[in-house]
């Protein structure tokens, strides 16, 4: 397990090493100087050369990436141009809106497709499930952000039951965590019917309840965990898609997180806290991608051995 | 890079039922068509262009009539710009950007999976870890972050999505190669002294066909929305050329007075991809 667990970890390392290297090489593919872009359209051009020589960029390449990984690891991706502030905490002092946002709506999946997933697998096949699981597969299809306004649209504008957008207490969390968490739930609701239905049927639950084992105890012990492994490998890369897709679900609400601000840098080309804002996502996915690895392992003991 | 996983992940759950699912393939299959007919000869057929403002006719509900003779069927937009005409150029750039993206991404992840799969050893481990990578990354934000750096054009986009979805196809193609690469027929032409390339093209390509024009369409109701969340974002296509997310935006700041702006073009988006995910659903069951 040791092992398993260090080598992920490893791999982890080097994504995320992969990761910043796509970073430094898109950034320079933008088309003219970044310290032109930096300073805007009236600049004079020995502002211009100072700059150049400030941020480097008359160095050759190799060097300028040495200096760019040596500053990742310091932690430190120089001033937002925007707010005139570190670029790497102005996009660290976002993360928690995200990830509270991510959470709730986490948490409402897992309820949603916890209890739907086990009531399709009841009557499997049936006109219910049938158009329950079609309708699953409709919604799971309908583009989120836009999924997004017409919750503003239907519970704000018109109704007027929810407040508009941005953070302000428990009630502003449902309509931006539905918006994020639906496709998600619909994915793994399908899932976890599609996993108990064969679990059900195979020959150790047989076995289980011959031997009078209670149908809860045949559940906990048997079907759970072997249902599990197919929800977990889907699960977490949705997981991060989650988190990615915050992003888009962010702008729409006006949420205070990091995928905002990530579109509001983009907008003012303020190209530090870009390179931040999509160093902490790939630290973020590739941590979730390590921690479902890991649980992968302990669920199923058989991925251990075999290695990737 | 999600939803084919997925797909793969599911495709033992659906109750199986033949007729149900024929009629389920032709009708997506219809509307499918339908766009592409309207996307071609649609901009024949109305005489509002989509770049052309009214400021007097702004804000119409659909069926209004405005001081311009001839009636705005799906109301205009804030600017007085014909909705329907608007949908109409969407349509165009969503399919061109979708095809021309799916084509991109299945020759560049076919070629390298194919690579990967036949010649093995070091080539293959390179290959596949440079796909892991990319799987480890969410291509939501790797396409964010490309089509802002590169700026707003059709093309631009194409790149960004094409990158983040490459892996899918290079996993089918490397995936078939391994299971052919030793069958009997591929040793066969290559000991009548057939060249790699044409082992891979003529023996090994057509058997992966399959399964790769399989998430071909699976993937192309995902790239079409991750285009118009782009646009919505202001990083995708150019304001100028209308694309569905654009008009989405457009319509934010007007959703309590006038709906139509931004719900209509998210209908046209969610019936396409809907109908996307139903013919790559019912050609995974009936193909594999």
């Amino acid at each position: 397990m040791t092992n398993y667990i260090l080598r992920r970890l490893a791999f982890s390392i080097f994504v995320i090493f992969a990761a910043v290297t796509v970073i430094f090489i898109v950034i320079r593919a933008v088309p003219g100087n970044p310290a032109e872009v930096l300073l805007g359209a009236d600049a004079t051009q020995a502002q211009i050369t100072a700059l150049t020589a400030r941020l480097g960029l008359n160095q050759p390449e190799i060097v300028q990436y040495g200096k760019f990984l040596w500053g990742v690891v310091q932690l430190n991706f120089g001033n937002s141009s925007q707010f005139a502030t570190p670029a790497l905490p102005l996009a660290m002092s976002r993360v928690g809106a995200s990830a509270a946002l991510a959470g709730v709506s986490m948490v409402g999946v897992v309820v949603v497709a916890f209890t739907v997933g086990p009531l399709l697998a009841r009557i499997p096949g049936r006109r219910a499930d049938r158009a329950a699981t079609s309708t699953l597969m409709f919604i799971q299809a309908l583009p989120p952000f836009w999924v997004g306004l017409l919750l503003l649209l239907v519970f704000v504008d018109h109704l007027n039951a929810l407040p508009p957008g941005g953070q302000s207490g428990a009630s502003s969390f449902i309509l931006p965590a539905i918006a994020l968490g639906f496709p998600f739930a619909c994915v793994l609701a399908r899932l976890v019917r599609s996993g108990l239905i064969e679990v059900m049927d195979s020959a150790y639950i047989q076995t289980a309840r011959a031997k009078g084992m209670s149908e809860w105890w045949v559940f906990r012990k048997h079907s759970i965990r072997n249902m599990l492994i197919p929800v977990l490998t889907v699960g977490g890369v949705q997981l991060g898609l989650l988190f990615a897709g915050a992003a888009v679900i962010e702008t729409v609400f006006n949420w205070p997180g990091i995928g905002s601000l990530l579109i509001n840098a983009i907008n003012f080309r303020d190209y530090t806290v870009v390179e931040s804002c999509v160093f902490i996502f790939a630290c973020a996915f590739v941590a979730l991608n390590f921690i479902v690895d890991v649980l992968y392992a302990y669920i199923d003991p058989r991925v251990r051995v075999s290695g990737r | 890079m999600s939803v084919q996983a997925l797909d793969s992940a599911l495709l033992e759950e659906r109750p199986k039922k033949r007729r149900r699912v024929r009629v389920r393939f032709v009708v997506a299959s219809v509307i499918v068509a339908a766009y592409v007919l309207v996307a071609i000869f649609g901009p024949m057929f109305t005489h509002f262009n989509s770049n052309q403002t009214n400021i007097l006719d702004r804000l119409l509900p659909p069926g209004g009539h405005g001081l311009v003779p001839g009636s705005h069927l799906l109301g205009t937009d804030q600017l007085g710009r014909d909705m329907l005409g608007e949908l109409i150029q969407g349509a165009r750039i969503s399919l061109v950007i979708g095809v021309a993206t799916i084509a991109l991404s299945l020759v560049l992840g076919t070629v390298i999976g194919l690579v990967a799969g036949y010649l093995g050893s070091w080539v293959d481990g390179v290959l596949m870890r440079l796909a892991d990578v990319q799987l480890a990354f969410p291509s939501i934000i790797l396409a964010i972050f490309i089509a802002a750096a590169l700026g707003s054009s059709v093309l631009n986009v194409v790149i960004a999505l094409s990158l983040a979805s490459w892996v899918i196809f290079a996993r089918i193609s490397r995936a078939e190669a391994l299971s052919t690469r030793n069958r009997a027929y591929v040793e066969a032409s290559r000991l009548l002294g057939a060249g790699k390339v044409r082992i891979m093209r003529k023996t090994i390509l057509p058997i992966a066909l399959r399964p790769l024009i399989i998430y071909a369409t699976v993937q192309f109701g995902f790239v079409i929305v991750s285009e118009a969340a782009l646009s919505f974002l202001g990083v995708g296509v150019p304001a100028s050329d209308a694309s569905w997310g654009t008009t989405i935006a457009n319509g934010e700041s007007y959703l309590g007075s006038a709906w139509w702006i931004s719900t209509l073009p998210g209908i046209a988006l969610a019936v396409l991809v809907v109908c996307m995910s139903i013919i790559g659903d019912d050609l995974n069951e009936r193909l594999s």
